[in-house]
């Protein structure tokens, strides 16, 4: 199961970016592997529009989870129609947030 | 001939001069402020027509859309996006540039006509309105452009966005309305930047003006940017605002409106038709 968790920096000690569609990175944790791979948020620069596009590229890229902040109505509209679930992460670094996710404490974000 | 009247801040007087001036100059009155529209308080013209204003948007035809996702790399704007069975649009988002239209492979994309705002029409007056949630006040102001062909003072959106940009395009003489404050001195320079990298003649009007503070007088020297009035702080100004009516009114303001005329015809000499 692929986790994409949004985050302030490229290492797993980095604070989870509260932003969705601005987050400066995005960290993809493989449950099997057990491994974080980060990348840059090519969306954030975006004049309008950054969270249907990183909407978009969460489509393409095989995600199961997503841990962030909020996310905003049209991001949501992409996210709808995908069977990918969301969590809210409120001040919690990303090793911090997936277990809490996996212990199953984190506020679900409703995306349908 | 096109005057148009800037700030950079918020509230210094753009309408409160475009519309004085308007009427003393016997120029027609263009409000351009498409967001908050507010010079028909003071100028109370009959509506004699009203026209709509739209930007055409994609719409999709499911036969033909192969869900290749071209038109979401081609759009600019983000305001589509594929998802699983269909293509999504965000009308809020797209600027109707066509794009999509011209670069869909497949031809599954109909340009549609979406209303977005609209224009009154009365003597000597237009006012462009933006809807409730639109958020792009661009294509009113341009239809504007292409509508008003007499001599016009237009009044612009506060700030020195995009919209305040269409609003200067064409104009013949920008007047920089300012005030006393490090506010308003702060955004009258970003007026001044943006008017100078159009390559626009400009004057600054100082609204709400004392005596006793210079700032605005000693920058103008600074840049040699030239200092056309001082419509003084004055409460009968504020209270007349207030209840609807135009400073000409007052025999003093009338004098200043009429000194300002006489101010900008001098410049504009030649150029007035």
């Amino acid at each position: 199961m692929n986790i994409l968790i949004t985050s302030q920096a490229n290492h797993k000690n980095a604070l989870v970016d509260e932003r969705f569609g601005r987050c400066d990175y995005y960290c993809i944790y493989n449950t099997n592997e057990k491994d974080f791979i980060f990348h840059n948020n090519l969306s954030k620069s975006a004049n309008q529009g950054a969270g249907v596009s990183f909407s978009q590229k969460i489509l393409e890229s095989n995600i199961d989870v997503i841990l962030t902040g909020k996310i905003g109505p049209k991001a949501l509209d992409v996210l709808d129609s995908s069977n990918i679930s969301a969590f809210e992460v409120t001040n919690m670094n990303i090793e911090k947030a997936i277990q809490a996710y996996q212990n199953k404490t984190l506020k679900v974000i409703a995306i349908k | 001939m096109k005057i148009v009247v800037i700030s950079g801040k918020g509230g210094t007087g753009k309408t409160t001069l475009a519309t004085n001036l308007s009427k003393v100059m016997n120029l027609s009155y263009v409000d351009c402020d498409v967001e908050e529209p507010n010079g028909h308080i003071f100028l109370k013209p009959l509506i004699k027509s009203i026209q709509t204003v739209t930007i055409p948007n994609p719409v999709f035809d499911s036969n033909k859309c192969i869900l290749c996702g071209k038109c979401t790399e081609f759009c600019q704007f983000n305001a589509l996006a594929k998802v699983l069975t269909n293509i999504k649009l965000f009308p809020s988002l797209c600027h109707g540039c066509g794009a999509c239209f011209y670069g869909c492979p497949e031809n599954a994309i109909e340009e549609v006509p979406r209303v977005i705002g609209h224009i009154e029409m009365g003597k000597k007056f237009y006012k462009g309105s933006l809807n409730i949630q639109e958020p792009m006040g661009g294509p009113i102001i341009s239809e504007l452009n292409q509508m008003v062909h007499e001599d016009a003072i237009f009044d612009a959106p506060p700030g020195t966005s995009c919209s305040v940009v269409k609003t200067l395009e064409g104009a013949n003489y920008a007047i920089l309305v300012t005030e006393p404050t490090q506010f308003g001195l702060h955004d009258l320079k970003l007026a001044v930047e943006l008017v100078r990298s159009m390559k626009i003649p400009f004057g600054v009007i100082e609204n709400r003006s004392l005596e006793q503070v210079d700032m605005v007088r000693s920058y103008c020297k600074e840049a040699s940017i030239e200092y056309i009035y001082a419509l003084p702080f004055s409460r009968t100004a504020a209270s007349t605002y207030a209840t609807g009516k135009l400073l000409i009114e007052d025999i003093n303001f009338n004098n200043h409106f009429r000194n300002i005329k006489d101010i900008i015809n001098k410049k504009m000499k030649g150029v007035l038709s």
